[in-house]
């Protein structure tokens, strides 16, 4: 009885250690987050599965073509559920809370740990099913559109496969996060990693959604370059091995129909490639065990050194002492922030960036998009030159440009919005000195750290000369979409009431493409600046920008903030009063 | 001398009632009690006066000036100390305090100062690095508690301040509200502990399902309702059931299940 009742309040904690807002209803969280999911998944499958639906192909040429898609879905469950453990980082394991809450009551270790064994089990396995349920039905019964030969059976055992080989790939994913989250507690010990947690459940958030955003370009030509270096070395190619072997090599095998010359041509030609891959598959096949039986090893190991560093009875009082720099503080408040009310914001904001778990993880996931889309650029341009090129240069606002872009949403979300009571007494209709701490705070800790990371490789490839201009133009186009992201913003930063945007779904992909124009615009703008005959011009326009910019902040009329302004909805229904 | 006007505050919640037609002066140098039972209003007028909430009908002037006319010039004269201390649990108490003083606009050297000074006088400079999360309740009162008076308030709202708070920092508070009264502060001391009320304050206010109920001083009341004590005369006037046989079936239903 003990175990179901904590193992129900482990599950709890899942939904209520919430990303979207602290505060918001569980039963709305879990539609949202469930339905996201869900409509992720089926577009994506629908969306790949388009291609069987609207041609007529061969054995051959299917069987090449299902292995790209078959390493998208593999990965996609995998890093997904990876993403949702990562997320649940501090929920996937006993902590001081539990220790605090339950120690005293009269139930024993034992069944507190197997209860958060379970909650943890039934959560995984809970998001795995959401993230490969409607691909599982969908993947096999379009291919069968294009392959008229497949029995019905066959469909059937084919969704039975997929379902089975991206389950143990989700379950792969998740074991992999609580193995990685276990040795660093193990290793670390239990003060030091309560400490370091919150780094590197970002560090994982952002390596893993990097990953997540390079799968799409990544599962193409699986077929050509998947077997062989370190492609093959990839987990998801173990699956994939995996799948093949347990459906025994179906597709290719499937009896020929009569076709034209042409297609006949190419599926010789598919044939001839997939018989070439067919010998390794048992081989990758087999490191999926080896692949688990790794993981799990790693996780029992890590989970029993853990339980031998663990204080007795759980009385681990970690004090979370915040360091001061006090130099750092004294030339802050010297060169950066010189008012009092821009002081305040800029250290809330610092605070607030980094320590609230819903400000942190939403710069994690916007460091992996910029970190992705970086990846894919740089792919696509001729490092070998050693010429600068327009996608060296767009990788540097990419990265910036992506992190101000979240910074520029979570102004609006405030971490703690019972605690804004204490701001609403201070306040002293500071907001645009408030809000310039608040976006010096942002260039400081976001914008500078990317233009830094960019400027080694940089110099490597085109000298140290050109990487100062490049980061000097950096500082230059940061300050400048800082600028115009904050025009027209008139409320306090991370203290007023979270007011969804109204007509999101509408406005967030203009903003997107908006993005993308500028950052190439933006590109070929420095390109021009730092190769071309008249780099006046070119600065000359970033600056009459900025003024433009500039002038219209200080023109905007101050009104008084609003800190508890309702929803437009509640406001039009006459329901906040 | 700037003295405070509550005048005819209500305020309604969906349609329901919260606070009717309540009315009072607070004068500098005065400690006004604030009595009630759970539900009857106080945290409600409290924060109507402190302007976190707009009132339904009614105004609170101060200095012969409605204060939802300049609201930020109001609480530059204003500390308040809720009844839940919620506070930013990222934020070290240190941190907290800078926010709330820079906020304020108080210079640098002096908000240091004050920061160590009130730290160190409510015991906390052990913790003031400590992330609030790590805080116990009675640590987050003192922290309130030093962000409401830093900046020298005229007026000092008090919203059941001893929660949380231990023995020593209860009367330590006592004596306090006390001697920011005698410097002149204009005192509104909301609290649940009649024993603290009759010790603290000059007059008291009694609310009662949103209506004042009283308001006089405590020796006013004592001979009007001819009881000794402020715990009769607040038995007289809020308490419907008798609190002993409540307390007697209460004892009887724990040993049922037994």
């Amino acid at each position: 009885m003990a175990w179901r009742h904590l193992t129900k309040l482990f599950l709890r904690q899942f939904l209520e250690n919430d990303l979207v807002s602290p505060d918001s209803d569980r039963a709305h969280l879990l539609a949202v987050v469930g339905a996201g999911l869900v409509s992720l998944t089926l577009f994506a499958s629908m969306f790949l599965s388009a291609a069987y639906a609207m041609s007529v192909l061969t054995p051959g040429q299917a069987a090449v073509m299902t292995l790209n898609d078959k390493f998208f879905y593999v990965s996609m469950a995998m890093l997904i559920t990876a993403l949702v453990a990562a997320a649940q980082w501090d929920a996937l394991a006993l902590d001081q809370r539990d220790s605090a809450i339950l120690d005293p009551l009269p139930v024993r270790p034992s069944i507190i740990r197997w209860a958060k064994l379970t909650a943890v089990a039934i959560f995984g396995a809970a998001v795995a099913l959401a993230v490969n349920a409607f691909p599982t039905f969908v993947f096999p019964w379009m291919v069968s559109f294009s392959l008229r030969q497949m029995r019905a059976t066959e469909v059937f055992w084919m969704m039975g496969i997929h379902a089975s080989i991206t389950l143990a790939a989700a379950a792969f994913g998740y074991l992999v996060v609580m193995a990685v989250r276990e040795s660093l507690c193990a290793v670390l010990g239990p003060q030091l990693f309560t400490r370091m947690s919150p780094t590197f459940q970002a560090s994982t958030i952002v390596l893993l959604g990097s990953l997540l955003f390079l799968v799409p370009p990544a599962s193409t030509r699986i077929a050509q370059r998947g077997f062989s270096g370190w492609w093959a070395e990839l987990p998801p190619m173990a699956f994939v091995g995996a799948y093949e072997e347990v459906s025994n090599n179906f597709i290719v095998d499937l009896p020929r129909r009569r076709v034209t010359a042409r297609m006949a041509a190419r599926d010789r030609e598919g044939t001839a490639l997939y018989e070439q891959r067919r010998p390794l598959m048992p081989a990758l096949a087999r490191r999926v065990q080896v692949l688990f039986g790794g993981v799990l090893s790693i996780l029992v190991a890590a989970s029993i050194v853990s339980a031998l560093r663990a204080p007795v009875g759980g009385a681990l009082l970690v004090t979370n002492e915040r360091r001061r720099s006090r130099a750092g503080e004294l030339i802050a408040n010297a060169v950066i922030v010189r008012t009092q009310a821009a002081r305040a914001g800029f250290y809330f904001a610092l605070a607030t960036l980094f320590r609230s778990k819903t400000h942190r993880l939403t710069l994690a996931c916007a460091a992996a998009l910029g970190l992705s889309m970086s990846f894919v650029v740089l792919t696509r341009t001729d490092l070998q030159s050693g010429d600068l090129r327009p996608g060296m240069l767009a990788v540097q606002p990419l990265l910036y440009g992506c992190l101000l872009a979240a910074f520029r949403h979570l102004v609006r979300v405030p971490p703690e919005l019972r605690a804004n009571w204490g701001v609403r007494l201070a306040w002293r209709a500071q907001r645009r000195a408030f809000t310039d701490g608040v976006c010096r705070a942002a260039m400081l800790s976001l914008a500078l750290p990317a233009i830094a990371l960019v400027f080694v490789p940089m110099a490597f490839v085109a000298g140290v000369q050109m990487a100062l201009a490049h980061a000097a133009l950096g500082v230059a186009g940061a300050v400048i979409l800082l600028e115009a992201m904050m025009l027209g913003y008139d409320k306090a930063p991370f203290t007023c009431n979270y007011i969804p945007i109204a007509g999101a779904k509408g406005i967030v992909p203009l903003y997107v493409i908006a993005f993308l124009i500028g950052v190439s615009a933006f590109a070929r703008l420095e390109l021009a600046i730092m190769t071309g005959d008249n780099p006046l011009r070119g600065i000359l326009l970033l600056a009459s920008l900025f003024a433009i910019l500039r002038i219209a902040a200080l023109r905007q009329r101050e009104l008084p903030v609003d800190f508890d302004e309702p929803p437009p909805a509640l406001q039009t229904l006459g329901l906040h009063t | 001398m700037s003295e405070l006007r509550a005048n005819k505050l209500s305020k309604h919640f969906s349609g329901v009632r919260v606070v009717k037609d309540v009315t009072f002066t607070l004068k500098p140098g005065e400690i006004v009690g604030y009595l009630g039972p759970n539900g009857s209003g106080k945290t409600t007028t409290a924060r109507m006066v402190a302007g976190l909430l707009e009132p339904s009908s009614g105004t609170v002037h101060y200095d012969g000036r409605d204060v939802r006319e300049d609201l930020v010039a109001f609480r530059r004269r204003l500390g308040y100390i809720p009844e839940e201390p919620f506070l930013y649990p990222f934020l070290s108490g240190r941190e907290y305090l800078q926010l709330v003083g820079r906020l304020r606009e108080m210079p640098e050297p002096v908000l240091g100062s004050k920061i160590d000074g009130f730290l160190g006088l409510f015991s906390l400079s052990h913790a003031a690095d400590q992330s609030i999360s790590s805080y116990s309740k009675g640590m987050r009162q003192k922290i309130v508690i030093s962000a409401a008076l830093m900046h020298d308030p005229e007026i000092v709202i008090f919203d059941e301040p001893e929660t949380g708070l231990d023995v020593t920092s209860t009367m330590m508070l006592r004596h306090l509200v006390r001697l920011l009264a005698s410097r002149g502060k204009a005192i509104l001391y909301s609290s649940h502990i009649l024993e603290v009320v009759e010790k603290v304050c000059d007059r008291i206010l009694v609310l009662h399902r949103g209506d004042v109920v009283a308001d006089d001083s405590i020796e006013s009341l004592r001979s009007l309702m001819s009881k000794s004590s402020l715990e009769g005369v607040f038995a007289q006037l809020v308490i419907r059931d008798d609190p002993e046989q409540l307390a007697r079936e209460l004892a009887d239903l724990s040993s049922l299940s037994a």
